[in-house]
């Protein structure tokens, strides 16, 4: 295994293609973290079946992560704490599975809570104040906040407590329940199957 | 302002006058060595440590015999500034401690501070990769604990805020080592301390990355032949890669160590 | 330093021109502006300058002398024994709101101390040129402080260079009132008002010549839009005997090593020839002087 720490020269640029953790210049590629190096061949199998010999990609895994940054394509987890008629603010906790060292502002817009019936959402009907969602980075947003989306099935809430403070189970996209008390309240939920299947 | 949370002493301070000092001091003897039995172009040895503080997401500490600076790395987090930026922002504060200086220092921020905020602020900026950081900050805070020489002090604050950069796992170009050289009678000191200092006719700070070969900073005062400069900038890249070596050994070995 | 932004297009404009030895206003790469220079011009300060680099930067110096006690750095005889004879220069830049909005408010905080900060360094030092020696009245106790306060009244990019030309010719124009020590040590400044001395040393006082490296080459002088083209600023202080006074790179950005070693050779000689002819249009401004002395001329800042 080969250590390296950054601007250490790893290769000629011609011989691999500079992915994660290092950069290219003049020719060469260089190391830009601190990390163990590594080196992958992309398989793309094309449409005639044969597989397309891709360069070789030069990568260092960083040996210690800088706290994650949201950026446009991210699935984030957050809480939400803030709302308004037009938007739910949502305070970006984790990005992928790189939890932030310091809390991230994004919002979603009421355009952005589902896909379709676009102007019949209520902020109210979707979230509630320290609900837990999941939703996708859709833009870096303006000087204050990311732009955060649900209109997926995927995303929505995934945790949250009824006005009776237990917590509650999804029972259709758009209703919860609570364990307790037995009343639906309503969400916009994240379908609960993902969660289950490829995080577990 | 009086401030009031603080014991408030005299506005001027003014040191003791020492009555006299035993004997002149001889910057070099015979054989061209200096006090601390260094040649001129020796760096002081360096001890340089990383990740001592576990609150920040990168820390580093560096000692050249009495000269101490640590160094600890926040962020990238997100932008306070009401503006919209594509580019991450690099904040650097540095502060002498209070007892660091055979002055004492009032804890508050004196422009001096700021000026050498802002030139490690301009000797790190070209190897951070910000554009990589869109509407973050990264803050840099670096205390000196004890101050030999103030032209070494920003060298090696210089050299402990790269380190500490890159042990907070932020994307960079290269690291900086940074080193100081003196000029006394028109020769080169190198590395020189507080007492060398206080003689010198002019000095240069100059930081460095190896690797791509540029020039991150230069600082040069005092008043001396081009021909002097640019054999000081030799010696000065020169040291620069050594350092370069220490900077390398603090950030691997520990990885190395866990392994 | 410049808030304001630049286009692309307009980037790449600049980059092809510096690269063809052309650039906007007609300049080669190493061409300065016309250098306007005034001196005497604020009769309150002991001695003033005004600078103005043709439609743009425009840097209004004034000097004053006080008598100061002598400060005793006590930690080192042999440093203090020095410094007990010693008069001081302290020097302060402000960039005027009037110049660019981007020096209102608290925005000019930063620059004004950082300019303040290389001043200060460079004119405290030995290589400042002032012969700080023959400041001292009394050794140890009294002696002349200089103080040397630059302001900016127009921003057209060069700021630094422009300052310590202007400074230059202020200390060049500063007449120090003669001093007569009474027995009981009390200093008596001379109330004849044609009893003075320059200050020593004026004619070794550096100037600055800040290069900017815009793509892969440089030039000095530059505007605002060049500012904002430029990759790493470097100003090289050169005094007349063409010694290096101080070298700084300012600003973000990285020099390569080689062009560093162009860099200084450019800034030195270039530096030299600048002062040269500042030195010349200051012998001119003692005779304008008194041709105005008699006429009497207002309107100093409409004369560009």
């Amino acid at each position: 295994m080969r250590y390296v720490t950054p601007g250490t020269r790893l290769c000629f640029a011609s011989e691999y293609e500079a992915g994660p953790g290092t950069y290219e210049r003049e020719e060469y590629i260089y190391s830009s973290v601190v990390g163990i190096v590594q080196e992958f061949i992309p398989t793309v199998s094309t449409n005639t079946g044969e597989e397309k010999k891709q360069s070789k990609i030069i990568t260092v895994s960083k040996e210690k992560h800088q706290s994650s940054i949201p950026d446009v394509g991210n699935i984030i987890t957050g809480k939400v704490i803030r709302m308004t008629t037009r938007e739910a603010v949502v305070s970006i906790m984790v990005v992928g599975n790189i939890p932030c060292k310091d809390d991230y502002q994004g919002i979603i817009r009421s355009q952005d809570v589902r896909a379709t019936e676009k102007d019949k959402v209520k902020i109210i009907e979707s979230y509630r104040l320290g609900d837990i969602v999941k939703a996708e980075v859709i833009s870096l947003g303006d000087a204050r906040s990311y732009y955060l989306s649900t209109a997926k099935n995927e995303y929505g809430v995934i945790y949250a407590q009824s006005v009776a403070g237990a917590m509650m189970v999804p029972i259709s996209w758009q209703n919860m329940q609570c364990t307790k008390t037995k009343a639906v309240e309503l969400r916009k939920c994240a379908k609960p199957e993902d969660l289950f299947s490829k995080n577990q | 302002m009086a401030d009031r949370r603080r014991i408030q002493g005299p506005e001027v301070s003014v040191a003791p006058i020492i009555l006299k000092s035993p004997n002149k001091i001889q910057l070099l003897d015979e054989n061209l060595c200096r006090r601390n039995g260094r040649n001129l172009e020796d760096i002081r040895s360096i001890y340089l440590k990383t990740g001592l503080i576990s609150q920040a997401n990168g820390s580093a500490f560096i000692e050249l015999s009495k000269t101490k600076i640590v160094c600890g790395v926040y962020g990238p987090r997100q932008t306070k500034i009401p503006a919209f930026s594509g580019k991450g922002n690099l904040n650097c504060e540095i502060k002498f401690a209070p007892f660091s200086c055979p002055k004492r220092r009032p804890p508050y921020r004196d422009s001096q501070e700021k000026e050498l905020s802002q030139l490690i602020y301009e000797a790190l900026t070209p190897s951070i990769r910000l554009d990589l950081l869109p509407k973050s900050t990264i803050d840099i805070y670096i205390t000196i604990l004890e101050n030999d020489g103030t032209a070494s002090c920003l060298a090696a604050a210089i050299t402990c805020a790269s380190v500490a950069v890159a042990d907070a796992g932020i994307e960079m170009l290269d690291l900086v080592p940074a080193c100081s050289a003196s000029y006394i009678n028109g020769q080169i000191f190198m590395d020189s301390d507080l007492i060398e200092e206080k003689r010198e006719s002019g000095s240069l700070v100059l930081s460095y990355m190896p690797s791509l070969k540029e020039i991150t900073h230069i600082l040069q005062s005092g008043e001396v032949e081009l021909n002097l400069t640019s054999q000081a900038i030799e010696q000065c890249t020169d040291s620069c890669s050594k350092i370069y070596s220490i900077m390398i050994d603090s950030l691997l070995l520990p990885i190395q160590n866990m392994k | 330093m410049s808030s304001s932004l630049i286009s692309p297009s307009e980037l790449d404009y600049i980059i092809r021109g510096v690269d063809d030895n052309l650039r906007a206003d007609g300049r080669g790469r190493l061409d300065y502006r016309e250098v306007i220079l005034e001196t005497g011009l604020i009769f309150q300060a002991n001695g003033s300058a005004r600078c103005r680099l043709s439609k743009g930067t425009d840097v209004l110096v004034g000097v004053k002398v006080e008598i100061g006690s002598i400060e005793i750095d006590g930690t080192d005889e042999e440093v203090a024994a020095v410094k007990a004879k010693r008069g001081r220069v302290v020097c302060n830049v402000e960039c005027s709101p009037i110049a660019s909005q981007q020096f209102a408010g608290r925005g000019a905080d930063d620059i004004n101390n950082e300019l303040t900060q290389l001043v200060d360094r460079v004119l405290n030092g030995p290589q400042g040129g002032l012969n700080l020696e023959k400041l001292c009245i009394i050794p140890g106790e009294e002696c002349w402080v200089v103080y040397i306060d630059a302001l900016v009244l127009d921003y057209g990019g060069n700021i630094l260079d422009l300052i310590f030309m202007t400074i230059r010719a202020a200390l060049y124009n500063t007449r120090v009132p003669k001093t007569v020590i009474e027995e009981d040590k009390e200093v008596e400044i001379s109330d004849d008002v044609e009893e003075w001395e320059r200050i020593e040393g004026w004619e070794l006082v550096p100037i600055s010549i800040t290069l900017n490296k815009i793509g892969t080459r440089h030039i000095v002088d530059a505007t605002v839009l060049e500012e904002l083209a430029t990759k790493a600023k470097l100003s090289v202080m050169v005094n007349k005997n063409g010694k290096i006074c101080g070298i700084q790179k300012i600003g973000g950005g990285s020099i390569e090593h080689g062009l560093l070693n162009e860099m200084m050779q450019t800034g030195r000689s270039i530096g030299q020839n600048l002062i040269l002819n500042l030195d010349k249009m200051l012998q001119k401004e003692d005779e304008i002087n008194a041709e105005r002395a008699k006429n009497d001329k207002i309107g100093f800042f409409a004369a560009a």
